[in-house]
């Protein structure tokens, strides 16, 4: 790699949300020819640093100097496909063209830039005409990419674009990444797979709680020294906090998940929880791990086998039903399906429980203020605030009434998706000590996560996954974190 | 954000961009609470306007005959404000229920005018609920479906009453007295049918959970609610209280007619908007549809005794919905946009 021109300047960017710092005096130069690789835990920083490129959002200081001033040349290939399948391959493309000239874009130049733009992309002997639904999923990454390129870009920053994808795939995205980085562009990489970083980059930086914490050439790192990178070293450490988990195992149930399947999604996936623990389901996105949560409380249709309550099977699993089993869900996506935002506190947190806060269909204002207060001090929200509207308060406290929504049901067993996605630290860990107690009344709490320091705050046992299937299970306190992060990665022990 | 896109603008010197005019819409609409205050208050405010500067508003007899034009439509509105708020827009078939009825009621007058109201109540309240089947359980979309259901039922009572007036055999006269001397019997079921639904809507479990589901569908299905025994509900609601509007609309000819009614179901949903029910579901009840058919009422009888032309009054009605909107919207994107 010759010494080359800087395409992309990334310099002393600092953002905040609310109170927390999302990213601190963050530097980094993207050269002309490289693949950089980006990498870093969730949350660690990067896609916000990726928004304030793509200047989807704003930052608080500093600046990102591009070869061109206004930063057309830099391009976006978000992680979600955003293809349209019902378009045809042509017309996808051209969509990203849409800037053209008064909106009219002339149809010969058109084609021509089309054709381009999917050859670089390694689509080059496409039929134009048949439509995206049709394509294998590699291809319509690969289209994005193409999208991408038909804007004319110089620098391109690609979210995880190998997430979903299967070897195979992955080699031919590979080429083609490497390709356009030969051709002059500078690519951005982001990536949870550490193997492909060695394989395509030139250059790395990690990042951790909002800043770089590493940045070098490709062979300067190995993959021990990229994941203490990720983690950081206090939490090879190992577990934060114990608590004490003496319980009376008289009133538990447990929950049993026999040969579950669904289809394109997990196979063959089984696991018991005991009223007590938590158990975590560990894997990246893509691995199956958040749809077997998802299928537990009742929102897939199951191709084969069964979900129980000590032995009663869950018949007809809808969510419904799960519910009144006693199996209590919490959403990973708290705007759309975690809370209702314009409603009271206390509306939400009886809305599962309005029986029981009633007498004859009538609702009793009494039973609800003085449920929601204990509710609230569970999950250590302010009781004060009770009858504030949910969307009025910071993302951690939304997350403490969407979980506290559940508490109120007094389940069975609890299931969590990615229970703390954009919360910040503090509520973080009044999440995780609810959490923690709640198992302690003998609970049996199933949770799906990403992050392995959740785990090690959260979990009793830790079940990896990888491409639809279980690798093993764990004790959290008798597995090092690299272990669990290359089962997740790699599929092998 | 899902989009493969050229990063669009300046060089970035990226100092946050001032966001004081949102802030600042938030704060009005946190003032306000919701979009139904503000109607409230205009509506108080228009009337004493009215009271003061009309001529011949402020009269026993021209305020009897205000609540009268109102307490029919204001009866269909409140019923239609239940699939507003259940998250499920509006009904289109409320003027065939209503004209459907009318037969139905003078039909079976000879059993006696409370039995033949009960019996209008009861075909409006089936009628939504097959339509409550289609649109809850099946998913079906509301505005399609209604449309459907309205041609339907149309239909069937064109070929039962071959297009004529159907003559009541019997005496209706009962729901046209007036309760002591003063309030017409129209407008006194029109209060309780008001009163008890905003009773529901705010006391009750069913009530609440209507609002949930009209507030944020999958959140409740979260909860473990179901849907659409609600959406169920809310068509029954709205097919009966235009079964009820319908059978007090014939009474006072002690007819029915196919012809009747045809401007009731959008009335219903004019004072469903103008009351301040955002059409996203959840959020106003059905008291606000109330207040939206007696600010129209009030409108319409206030231009007129002031002498405006028919063109005129629509183009107030008009720009009274639009207001309306834009008062909701603003509410509305005020409480959303907090923090989202």
């Amino acid at each position: 790699m010759t010494a080359t021109a800087t395409l992309l300047s990334v310099e002393g960017v600092n953002k905040s949300f609310g109170g927390a710092r999302a990213l601190t005096d963050v530097s980094i130069q993207f050269l002309k020819g490289e693949v950089h690789a980006l990498l870093g835990e969730n949350g660690a920083g990067k896609s916000t640093l990726v928004k304030i490129i793509a200047q989807v959002i704003s930052a608080d200081s500093g600046r990102v100097v591009g070869s061109k001033a206004d930063l057309s040349d830099v391009a976006m290939v978000f992680q979600e496909l955003s293809v349209i399948p019902d378009l045809s391959v042509r017309e996808n493309v051209a969509l990203s063209l849409r800037k053209a000239r008064n909106g009219v874009i002339p149809k010969k130049a058109q084609e021509s830039r089309i054709r381009e733009a999917l050859t670089s992309a390694g689509l080059g002997g496409i039929d134009l005409d048949v439509p995206v639904e049709a394509l294998p999923l590699a291809q319509r990454q690969l289209l994005e990419i193409a999208r991408g390129l038909a804007s004319n870009a110089e620098t391109l920053i690609l979210d995880e674009p190998t997430a979903t994808l299967s070897d195979v795939e992955i080699r031919r995205v590979h080429d083609v990444v490497r390709s356009l980085a030969a051709e002059g562009r500078a690519i951005v990489y982001i990536t949870h797979r550490l193997a492909e970083v060695f394989e395509l980059s030139n250059r790395i930086t990690v990042m951790r709680a909002g800043k770089v914490v590493a940045n070098g050439p490709t062979s300067d790192f190995d993959m021990a020294s990229l994941v203490t990178h990720m983690l950081g070293a206090e939490h090879r450490a190992g577990v934060v906090e114990i608590f004490d988990n003496t319980f009376d195992p008289g009133g538990a149930r447990t929950l049993r998940v026999k040969a579950l399947s669904v289809a394109n999604k997990f196979n063959d996936v089984s696991f018991e929880v005991c009223g007590g623990e938590v158990t975590a389901l560990f894997g990246q996105i893509g691995s199956g791990a958040d749809e077997v949560v998802r299928a537990i409380v009742g929102y897939s249709n199951l191709d084969s086998g069964s979900v129980r309550l000590d032995e009663h099977e869950i018949s007809g699993l809808s969510r419904h039903g799960s519910q009144k089993a006693g199996v209590s869900y919490v959403s990973a996506d708290r705007v759309i399906e975690g809370v209702f935002l314009t409603a009271s506190v206390v509306r939400n947190l009886t809305s599962g429980v309005l029986p029981s806060v009633s007498r004859g269909g009538v609702l009793t204002n009494a039973k609800e203020i003085a449920l929601a207060k204990s509710v609230a001090s569970r999950v250590t929200f302010d009781e004060s605030r009770v009858r504030q509207p949910v969307g009025s308060l910071s993302g951690g406290n939304q997350q403490k009434i969407a979980i506290g929504r559940a508490l109120a049901t007094n389940p069975a067993v609890l299931v969590l998706n990615e229970p703390t996605r954009g919360v910040d630290i503090g509520a973080r860990s009044g999440i995780y000590r609810a959490l923690r107690k709640l198992a302690s009344r003998n609970v049996a709490v199933v949770v799906y996560s990403s992050d392995v320091v959740e785990l090690r705050e959260l979990a009793d046992n830790v079940i990896t996954m990888f491409r639809g299937k279980t690798v093993s299970e764990h004790r959290v306190t008798s597995v090092t974190d690299a272990q669990l992060v290359s089962e997740i990665l790699n599929g092998t022990a | 954000m899902t989009r493969t896109s050229p990063a669009p603008a300046v060089l970035t010197d990226v100092n946050a961009g001032a966001t004081t005019g949102r802030t600042r819409i938030r704060a009005l609409g946190e003032w306000a609470g919701d979009a139904s205050v503000i109607i409230a208050v205009t509506t108080v405010v228009l009337f004493l306007i009215a009271c003061l500067v009309v001529p011949e508003f402020a009269t026993a007899d021209n305020l009897r005959a205000l609540l009268l034009s109102i307490a029919l439509v204001g009866i269909a509105a409140v019923g239609m404000s239940v699939i507003t708020i259940v998250g499920r827009l509006f009904s289109l078939s409320v003027s065939a229920t209503v004209a459907v009825s009318t037969i139905i009621f003078a039909g079976a007058l000879g059993l006696g005018p409370w039995f033949a109201l009960v019996i209008a109540v009861a075909f409006g309240a089936v009628a939504g609920a097959v339509q409550g089947v289609l649109a809850g359980r099946l998913k079906a979309d509301p505005i399609v479906t209604t449309i459907a259901g309205a041609a339907v039922m149309i239909g069937i009572a064109q070929i039962f009453s071959e297009g004529r007036t159907v003559a009541g055999a019997g005496d209706a006269s009962v729901f046209a007295i007036n309760i002591a001397g003063v309030l017409p019997m129209q407008v006194l079921i029109f209060l309780l049918v008001t009163g008890v639904a905003w009773w529901i809507h705010r006391f009750t479990v069913l009530g609440r959970k209507i609002t949930l589901v009209g507030l944020n569908e999958r959140a409740a299905e979260v909860s473990g609610l179901r849907s659409w025994p609600l959406v169920i509900v809310a068509f029954v609601a709205s097919g009966a209280l235009a079964g009820l509007a319908g059978a007090l609309l014939a009474s006072e000819s002690g007819q029915g007619n196919l012809q009747l009614g045809a401007t009731f179901g959008f009335d219903a949903i004019t004072a469903v908007v103008v009351g301040g029910i955002s059409v996203k579901g959840g959020m106003g009840n059905p008291l606000n549809a109330a207040v939206g058919a007696f600010l129209v009422g009030l409108l319409s009888n206030a231009l007129v005794l002031v002498g405006l032309t028919y063109e005129t009054q629509l183009i107030v009605k008009g720009v009274l919905v639009l207001f309306a909107i834009i008062i909701t919207g603003v509410a509305s994107q005020a409480k959303n946009g907090a923090r989202r």
